[in-house]
């Protein structure tokens, strides 16, 4: 593939600069017709490694400690995704006297290039006292004691969809890993912010655009693309965490002869199905799988061209780091036609089912469905609606729902009794195991869906759904049954977006929608503190430990707030 | 470990962007990219001369305009340029490449590698004008036909990428029966306790498209002043104070620790749910959402082919 784009980090020129005051928001690089092409970026494979006699910060074996404690090293925190801190200096007792000891703000002051767009999606690392964090097109290394700036990363983008966020960066050793809009991987030296390499794992022109933090499992960097406008093949890729080499590739969409080909109807509607695993995925060291939940398939709402189960899209799926190769998949959302994919972060913990200790993954999913799986075979313990849907006729043998053909988008609309938006979203959920409950953000309503094209070679979304009617709510699910053990109803009719912290300390920590950042009792849902933001949370909240304080950060649209208790003596 | 100075801009520079991007800002939905106003400004390819002033061919919330660099495509011609190039695309080209040059007989042009790397022309010119033996002809064309050629191509890539964004109609088709729309509408619908065929919605089926008509009775509001930055629909609020005192208003906020209502003298009130207050909301759409529970997709139809008769 003949793609040589320009994507070198920019220094602004001061006519940038006077452009973006005009109010031009010129674009900081030449774009391609009408512009030059761009030369062969030779001077970007040059890598400049770290310099051997300085230690790691993120020694490879620091990433496998459960529920670390005096790091957050990767997006959940540990490989579980759990989102459960050991930490319980903050505690049930003390949370009323949580107060803001610094806020970080991302935009302002920005131009061309170091114009920041969205708000702060990303869980932030933290490692060695720094915070390491993103928005598109943009890496920040801010002090995570002082919320001072160390070091900032600015990307020339040249056509990913920035509208879409950005989930964060991955660590190892010194290094950042982080996913440009346009698909190039980045790898950054975290002391200086300054560049190692950068790879193009997919070509924006097609379609694709990232926003996905990559997951570092021992030599393996492992990322995808994402992007569903127009009809792609999907894939997760592993990719060198020294040198950015291809390791391997799995296809969502499998070849010709492989398992689940069978399952479209033609080598055009696979080979442009979609399905983009575009949701952090997770890991378990032991049993040595990553687990990565894949999203809708292509063409969004028109199945016509499509008919069959269209695997692996709207899967939850178990991969061997190591050779790419699948190990089972549960299809939690078969032939999707109303965007929902079959996202969530897949939860790794173990429990108590039917009498045995066992394995298990858990996701609440956006189709509606609470699943609860051994993660070890892909076994069904649950597989129960967590909201009112329609759209579903039950469960087939192996525990994965059976649509309802008759709840499918047509042109002249089709009533569906789940939000356009789905039942909830990439947003971080929590398992802790002090309640054995799982915990999510989600909406309960009502969309009606239309469809744009009834051709069987329909492109890009083709169709679209209408929101009815959305309650936003704060769900607490027993994993042993898949059953509502206590909700907050929010008074605001429309879904949060928050995602969720549980600790020790007795508290689960989320948002809502008009603002607040609110500790729950996550046995009963009864509220302990909250804190009105200067925007609702936009990420997961995360917990540490920092020279003997714990901390909760958390962000909010375009601020980055670190909070401590107040001792009685006032904070210090 | 450096800790490099925020780089400052000059104040007046400051002032001058952040208006222009408060400008943008304002007519945007949450969660939407700031897209430039005034694509001439960026940059867009002139039009040749003596064509019309270049239409705003793609709007709406999400749309690539022209002159925006999307998709690593670059910009979007202007108009002229492409309806030329559809021409010569029609004429050429649709026979085999299929009338939206995605694919007939011949290959779908819009994942077309020939046609993503092609800048102006360029690579397109040479398959144009060579064929591929045994598989295409080549065509005589002129360096401008290939130019406006290569522009009407990119710019179906940006279309079809905008059907994403709900850039496109649904073709809606009104196949409900209107006597039993009308039937719900008096009977099980129970519409007629809050609106009247000749009142509020008299000639509703004239100031609307079906697919707005359904829209709007499905949801109880104007989508298009909803999501187009319109407020929503005054929203009635009673709290019962702790002194037994009951104030009304209009809500302007509410969470789970406090409410703020605005009286009917204007007067802002503030109050905090402390236990024994009591909040009590008048919810406008609450006879349409309970509605979503009761209607079949045969109901929703029917009824819109009633409204749709009420011209």
């Amino acid at each position: 593939m003949n793609f040589s784009g320009p994507r070198f980090r920019q220094v602004l020129p001061a006519a940038a600069l006077l452009a973006c005051a005009a109010g031009l928001a010129a674009p900081a690089g030449a774009a391609r017709p009408g512009g030059a092409r761009e030369p062969a970026p030779a001077a970007r494979t040059q890598a400049t490694p770290t310099r051997p006699s300085l230690p790691p910060l993120l020694p490879p074996a620091a990433l496998l400690e459960p529920h670390a404690t005096t790091a957050w090293p990767m997006y959940n925190g540990d490989y579980s995704g759990s989102r459960f801190s050991t930490l319980q200096r903050i505690n049930a007792g003390n949370v009323r006297r949580l107060v803001p000891v610094w806020i970080y703000q991302v935009s302002g002051g920005g131009f061309g290039a170091a114009q920041v767009m969205g708000g702060v999606d990303a869980t932030p690392l933290m490692v060695n006292g720094v915070l390491y964090f993103t928005v598109p097109d943009h890496v920040f290394a801010v002090d995570a004691r002082t919320g001072t700036l160390i070091w900032r990363f600015n990307w020339v983008n040249h056509g990913g969809l920035l509208i879409v966020g950005n989930r964060g960066v991955g660590m190892s050793g010194n290094r950042l890993y982080f996913m440009t809009p346009d698909n190039w991987l980045v790898c950054l030296n975290a002391r200086t912010g300054k560049e190692i390499w950068q790879k193009s794992i997919a070509d924006p022109r097609l379609g694709y655009f990232s926003s996905g933090v990559p997951l570092v499992v021992g030599n393996h960097v492992i990322v995808n693309a994402g992007g569903d406008t127009l009809d792609l093949r999907a894939y997760l890729e592993s990719r060198d965490t020294r040198t950015g080499a291809l390791q391997w590739r799995w296809y969502v969409d499998p070849s010709a002869g492989q398992p689940g080909a069978d399952t479209w109807p033609d080598a055009s509607a696979r080979l442009h199905g979609g399905g983009n695993p575009w949701v952090p995925a997770t890991y378990d060291p032991k049993l040595n799988l990553v687990y990565a939940a894949t999203g809708n398939p292509n063409p969004v709402y028109a199945g016509q061209g499509r008919l069959g189960r269209d695997l692996y899209t709207g899967s939850l799926v178990a991969i061997n780091p190591d050779t790419g190769k699948l190990a089972w998949y549960f299809q939690g959302n078969p032939h999707d036609t109303h965007d929902w994919d079959q996202t969530e972060p897949p939860v790794l913990f173990d429990a108590k089912i039917h009498g045995h200790m066992r394995p298990l993954v858990a996701q609440a999913s956006r189709d509606g469905y609470f699943f609860v799986l051994n993660r070890r075979t892909g076994k069904a313990y649950v597989s129960t609606p967590f909201i009112p849907l329609n759209w579903s006729l039950g469960v087939n043998q192996r525990g994965e729902p059976i649509p309802n053909p008759k709840v499918i988008p047509t042109t002249d609309g089709n009533l569906v009794s789940v939000t356009a938006g789905g039942a909830t979203n990439w947003f971080p959920s929590s398992y802790d195991p002090q309640t054995g409950l799982f915990y999510v953000n989600c909406a309960e309503g009502y969309s009606i869906a239309y469809l744009q094209s009834t051709s069987k070679k329909a492109s890009g979304f083709a169709g679209r759904a209408v929101t009815l009617k959305s309650q936003g709510m704060l769900k607490a699910l027993s994993v042993k049954t898949g059953k509502m053990v206590w909700q907050h109803i929010y008074p605001d009719q429309w879904g949060e977006d928050s995602g969720i912290l549980t600790t020790a300390g007795h508290l689960l920590i989320t948002g809502d929608s008009a603002g607040n950042l609110i500790a729950y009792n996550p046995k009963n849902g009864k509220i302990l503190w909250h804190y009105h933001l200067l925007s609702p949370v936009s990420n997961g909240p995360e917990t540490f430990l920092l020279d003997g304080h714990q901390y909760l950060v958390v962000g909010a649209g375009p601020y980055l707030y670190a909070f401590r208790v107040m001792p009685s003596s006032g904070l210090n | 470990m450096g800790v490099p100075k925020r780089r400052r801009a000059p104040a007046a520079a400051c002032v001058a962007f952040f208006a222009a991007l408060s400008g943008l800002l304002a007519a945007q939905q949450p969660g939407q990219e700031a897209v430039p106003a005034n694509p001439a400004a960026l940059g867009a390819v002139p039009a040749k001369p003596g064509a019309k002033k270049p239409v705003k061919r793609f709007t709406g919330p999400f749309a690539f305009k022209a002159g925006q660099p999307i998709m690593g495509l670059g910009k979007l011609a202007a108009p002229a340029v492409i309806a030329s190039g559809q021409r010569v695309f029609e004429t050429n080209c649709s026979f085999c490449h299929g009338a939206d040059a995605q694919g007939g007989i011949g290959p779908d042009l819009l994942q077309s590698a020939v046609v993503l790397d092609d800048v102006n022309g360029d690579h397109i010119s040479n398959v144009v004008g060579k064929g591929f033996p045994g598989h295409m002809p080549a065509f005589n064309l002129t360096p401008t036909q290939l130019h406006d050629l290569a522009a009407f191509l990119h710019s179906r890539v940006l279309a079809i990428a905008n059907l994403a964004h709900g850039q496109y109609q649904i073709p809606f088709t009104v196949d409900g029966n209107a006597a039993a729309g009308k039937a719900f509408f008096y009977g099980r619908g129970k519409c007629s306790t809050c609106h009247s065929v000749s009142g509020d919605l008299a000639h509703i089926g004239a100031k609307y498209t079906p697919y707005q008509l359904q829209n709007l009775f499905l949801t109880g509001v104007n989508l298009r002043t909803y999501y187009g930055g319109g407020s929503r629909p005054k929203q009635l609020v009673t709290v019962k104070l702790r002194s037994g005192r009951s104030v009304t208003g209009a809500l302007r906020y509410l969470d789970d620790f406090n409410v703020v209502l605005v009286d009917a003298d204007g007067k802002v009130e503030s109050i905090r749910r402390r236990p024994g207050v009591q909040v009590t909301m008048n919810n406008p759409l609450a006879a349409h959402q309970r509605l979503l529970g009761v209607y079949t997709d045969a109901d929703i139809h029917n009824l819109t082919a009633y409204l749709v008769t009420l011209k």
